[in-house]
């Protein structure tokens, strides 16, 4: 029943990332021939409104389950949860999992129907390299749906959409300035260094978002775990 | 196993310097109707969410049936037999009334469909409708219809009437009175409607800066405690040094007031030996009690 909950709980944030790329989608499909870039940078943008998913739909941090809460001292709703016979552990694995099924689920409805308005697309890449850009996708936004968990635990809401969206410009920042190795830019594996570009596997950018996640997730079950309420 | 639903021994728990528990010892018997008592800032909802495993103390001991309400796993164990009403009372906001007992149903394996009917008809709870646009009063009817619908062995209640009108704080005291009695419930509440209290509860502990400071079953304690109206001759010359059992003394001219929590012939002894006193006795209520254990007195003798 903690699924029934997150999803709930998440169902209509699911509105703001796929809103997002879809206007992304249909703006670029809009602006077919009229659009100084190519396909590459316009990957780059629909990767960068895709990261808003996971930084909405994460959120484990049982620091407060209202918006503005934390803000006036409260904890809304988190008391009734914790009072259920139910562990922490099982409280964040199971919002956790869920923000991540969610969050592919966006990406496969997103992916859909990319493919159906942009039919070049089915002519620049194989499926397997839809499948593998799909792959890259998912798996570089775990670094963000991490870091975002983790600010849920410190931070209410709607702060942790705003830090989380400001660390998303930058690293744009950071791949863009050369600051970051260019295997390493998310932007630009999601982007022109995809898969439906290079046909290949970022694997460099996709290690550093996996294990960048992994740690974010592990340090942000720790603080649920130890926290006091 | 233990005659106590709840026992705690010296538990102590500070916030940034501040100790919100100094020692606080408590023991709940099983089946007992136990107020809770206190000022704001006295402890109580501390002490609760310790009970319930939300706060680690930083020392003493807080067993519930036993098990080891510090430890993760025996307080998952322990939640699994409580019922609990939160101070604020809030629920998911984005549930109705029939998605949350929905939700809260399946972590209860004896959950009792018919006690779900009859308090949803009886606090006239609408299944239908969003949480959030409930009232406070319709929140904490729905927090125990959940609390007392999966037949929970210990109801701890923070303020469970907060917010009801007067017609549902009776509604709702009459059916933890029934569920006591029926049921063998402990029912463990905090409450700063004293009356409520001496209304329901068998069983009472006041706390004040985080210690026990009376604790018992309430009829022995009306019984021990009463109060000494003492006039004088004249005013008392030197102050005297009071015999066991009075526990506060307030003097304005010849009159003097006395709390007496036992010893009552000795302190009848006392004063009557005093020259030209004459004395009556009082039975003191709750309130009372309550007002002379956690109210700093600039006029008290003792």
């Amino acid at each position: 029943m903690l699924w029934y909950k997150a999803w709930l709980e998440t169902r209509w944030r699911m509105l703001l990332p796929a809103g997002m790329i879809f206007f992304a989608l249909f703006t670029g499909h809009q602006s077919k021939g009229r659009l100084h870039f190519g396909p590459g940078s316009m990957l780059g943008v629909v990767g960068l409104f895709w990261l808003t998913a996971p930084l909405t739909l994460a959120g484990s941090g049982l620091r407060t389950e209202a918006p503005f809460q934390a803000v006036k001292g409260l904890h809304g709703s988190t008391y009734f949860t914790l009072s259920l016979p139910v562990s922490r552990l099982r409280l964040f694995a199971s919002r956790t999992a869920l923000g991540i099924l969610e969050t592919a689920g966006i990406l496969v409805a997103v992916c859909g129907i990319a493919v159906a308005v942009f039919p070049e697309l089915r002519g620049l890449a194989t499926a397997a390299d839809g499948f593998r850009y799909m792959a890259t996708l998912l798996l570089c936004s775990l670094g963000y749906f991490g870091f975002s968990t983790l600010l849920s635990t410190f931070v209410d809401q709607q702060w942790q959409v705003l830090i989380a969206v400001g660390t998303i410009f930058l690293s744009l920042w950071l791949g863009v300035s050369g600051r970051l190795p260019r295997s390493l830019d998310m932007f630009a594996a999601m982007g022109p260094a995809s898969p439906l570009i290079n046909h290949a596997m970022p694997w460099g950018a996709v290690a550093l978002s996996v294990g960048a996640g992994i740690v974010f997730l592990l340090a942000a079950l720790r603080v649920v775990q130890a926290r006091q309420y | 196993m233990s005659d106590f639903a709840i026992e705690v021994n010296a538990l102590r728990k500070s916030f940034g310097g501040r100790a919100a528990l100094d020692g606080l010892d408590l023991r709940v018997p099983a089946g007992s109707i136990f107020g809770f008592l206190g000022r704001n800032g006295a402890g109580k909802t501390t002490t609760i969410k310790v009970l319930m495993g939300m706060l680690r103390a930083d020392g003493g001991a807080a067993r519930v049936f036993g098990l080891d309400a510090g430890d993760p796993a025996q307080s998952v164990e322990a939640r699994r037999r409580i019922g609990f009403v939160t101070e604020d009372k809030e629920l998911y906001p984005y549930m109705t009334v029939e998605q949350i007992i929905r939700f809260t149903r399946p972590f209860f394996p004896k959950w009792r469909d018919d006690l779900e009917r009859r308090y949803l008809k009886m606090f006239d709870l609408p299944p239908k409708k969003k949480i959030d646009i409930l009232s406070k009063g319709m929140r904490s009817k729905l927090m125990l219809l959940i609390a007392v619908c999966h037949s929970a062995e210990l109801l701890i209640l923070d303020e469970p009437t907060d917010g009801l009108d007067p017609a549902a704080v009776e509604d709702v005291l009459r059916e933890l009175v029934a569920i006591a009695g029926s049921q063998g419930t402990t029912i463990f509440f905090s409450s700063h409607q004293l009356n409520e209290v001496e209304q329901i509860a068998d069983n009472i502990c006041i706390v004040d800066k985080g210690r026990a400071v009376v604790a018992g079953v309430l009829d022995d304690l009306k019984a021990r405690y009463q109060r000494f109206h003492v006039v004088l001759e004249s005013e008392l010359a030197a102050p005297v040094r009071w015999v066991d059992g009075v526990e506060h003394v307030r003097q304005e001219g010849r009159t003097v007031s006395i709390l007496a929590s036992g010893n009552a012939e000795g302190i009848v002894r006392q004063i009557e030996s005093l020259p030209g006193a004459s004395v009556e006795r009082f039975p003191v209520g709750l309130k009372e009690i309550f007002l002379e254990k956690v109210r700093s007195d600039e006029n008290a003798l003792v």
